[in-house]
């Protein structure tokens, strides 16, 4: 191995070279057809080991593997969820069943926000680098202090960004600012983001919490099937039938 | 820089690279239940399913984050592409298994199967460079992880008690044994680069 080579290699990507040294090694390398091809792999490697080794690579496989199994464990409880009944069961859990819903149904006939908001947690600051009011705006929202949050997202100079706009008309709901929760949400709901159909869901929870019923419906009716809370907004939209 | 339009599905590459939660979990709402429905009617379960779903994300993570990753299709389409060509190549290396395919006879758009080979050849790459890298020394593997995962050569000079000298020049001596092994590997030669 030409242990020269690949010493001047690493000299010329840490641009330790000087004018003239860097020409000539440019010069020889576009005549050398083998020294050019060791040169890309060279460079590869290093592109290959900077991802390897990269923290942000390990902490995201693990992110990975988390939430895969999350999923997974969805999967298996709903399967064994399985219990046989003798008959005179069925009858007496039919009844309970029954005697249950009319108490739930007297209890509250129209549905309430707080049964439907189950917000994600939020997750836009990842390193301790960046605007403080947005990690202060983070840990109030996930420690459910709306106001705090709302406080916090107000001073935050930018925030163009769907997810924190997303996280901050939650927060402005939850404080009864619905108005500015509202264009918040509109403005969302019109871009492209993945927050997008989450936009048009908590629109109609912000209707839904100032009894606003018919808006709320109107809102549930544009979710599409492939939506996440689409299951959920067919069942609130036959109970406010 | 590319005339190719960026398809809007771009946002979930971008949400793998800054491993953003709610855009993983997203995808796994939207795109993973058909992909495990497709390895489940393959002679797959659940299980083999969640690996193969998992390693494609991977793949995509690190080809965004080495080289950069311009979406131009859907990402359906593509993932599942991904996914459904990763399962066939296990059914066939453990071909003791009885395959049972069920194949749709769509047609695939050319933009998926574009966005699908590259990547493909990326990870054949990547994989390659994994090989070798393992073949390395013990040493040389030490002193290249500690040059990535450290920040700079003073401070790896450091923990392993050499001067900063020695340590950069061992750090280009191993990339280049790297380089040579990579360079003369038939796998190499074969690559479609």
């Amino acid at each position: 191995m030409n242990e020269e080579l690949y010493i001047t290699f690493e000299k010329y990507f840490n641009n330790e070279m000087s004018q003239d040294e860097q020409l000539e090694f440019e010069n020889q390398l576009q005549n050398d057809a083998d020294m050019q091809q060791k040169f890309e792999i060279y460079k590869d490697a290093n592109l290959f080991l900077e991802t390897k080794f990269s923290s942000e690579t390990a902490a995201f496989k693990q992110n990975l593997e988390a939430i895969s199994k999350e999923h997974l464990a969805e999967k298996v409880e709903k399967k064994t969820k399985v219990i046989a009944f003798k008959p005179w069961q069925y009858a007496v859990a039919a009844s309970v069943a029954i005697l249950v819903g009319l108490w739930f149904y007297m209890q509250n006939n129209i549905p309430q926000y707080g049964d439907y908001s189950s917000p994600e947690t939020a997750m836009f600051v990842e390193r301790s680098v960046g605007d403080a009011n947005l990690k202060e705006a983070q840990n109030a929202f996930n420690a459910k202090d709306y106001k705090k949050a709302t406080a916090s997202f107000e001073k935050v100079t930018d925030l163009k960004n769907p997810e924190l706009q997303y996280f901050y008309a939650i927060s402005l709901i939850e404080t009864n600012n619905y108005a500015k929760a509202e264009v918040l949400l509109n403005n969302i709901k019109s871009g492209t983001s993945v927050y997008k159909d989450k936009a048009t869901w908590y629109l109609a929870l912000s209707n839904l919490k100032q009894k606003k019923l018919e808006e709320c419906k109107t809102y549930l009716k544009q979710l599409p099937a492939d939506s996440e809370d689409y299951d959920k907004a067919q069942e609130l939209l036959k109970k406010l039938d | 820089m590319d005339e190719k339009k960026l398809h809007p599905d771009q946002l979930y590459i971008e949400g793998l690279l800054q491993n953003n939660s709610a855009i993983i979990n997203t995808i796994y709402k939207k795109f993973v239940p058909k992909v495990k429905n497709y390895i489940r009617t393959n002679s797959g379960d659940d299980d083999e399913a969640q690996d193969v779903i998992q390693e494609v994300l991977i793949t995509i993570y690190n080809q965004a984050k080495t080289n950069g990753l311009q979406l131009t299709c859907p990402f359906d389409a593509y993932f599942f592409l991904l996914c459904k060509r990763r399962w066939l190549n296990e059914l066939k290396k453990s071909s003791n298994k009885e395959v049972t395919l069920q194949d749709e006879n769509v047609s695939i758009e050319e933009s998926v199967q574009e966005m699908t080979f590259q990547t493909e050849v990326f990870d054949d790459k990547q994989s390659l460079f994994d090989e070798m890298f393992q073949k390395l020394g013990e040493k040389c593997q030490e002193v290249l992880k500690l040059s990535f995962v450290t920040k700079t050569m003073e401070e790896v000079a450091e923990k392993l008690n050499v001067t900063y000298g020695y340590v950069r020049k061992k750090k280009s001596l191993c990339t280049g044994q790297l380089t040579e092994m990579i360079q003369q590997s038939t796998r190499y030669k074969s690559l479609k680069y």
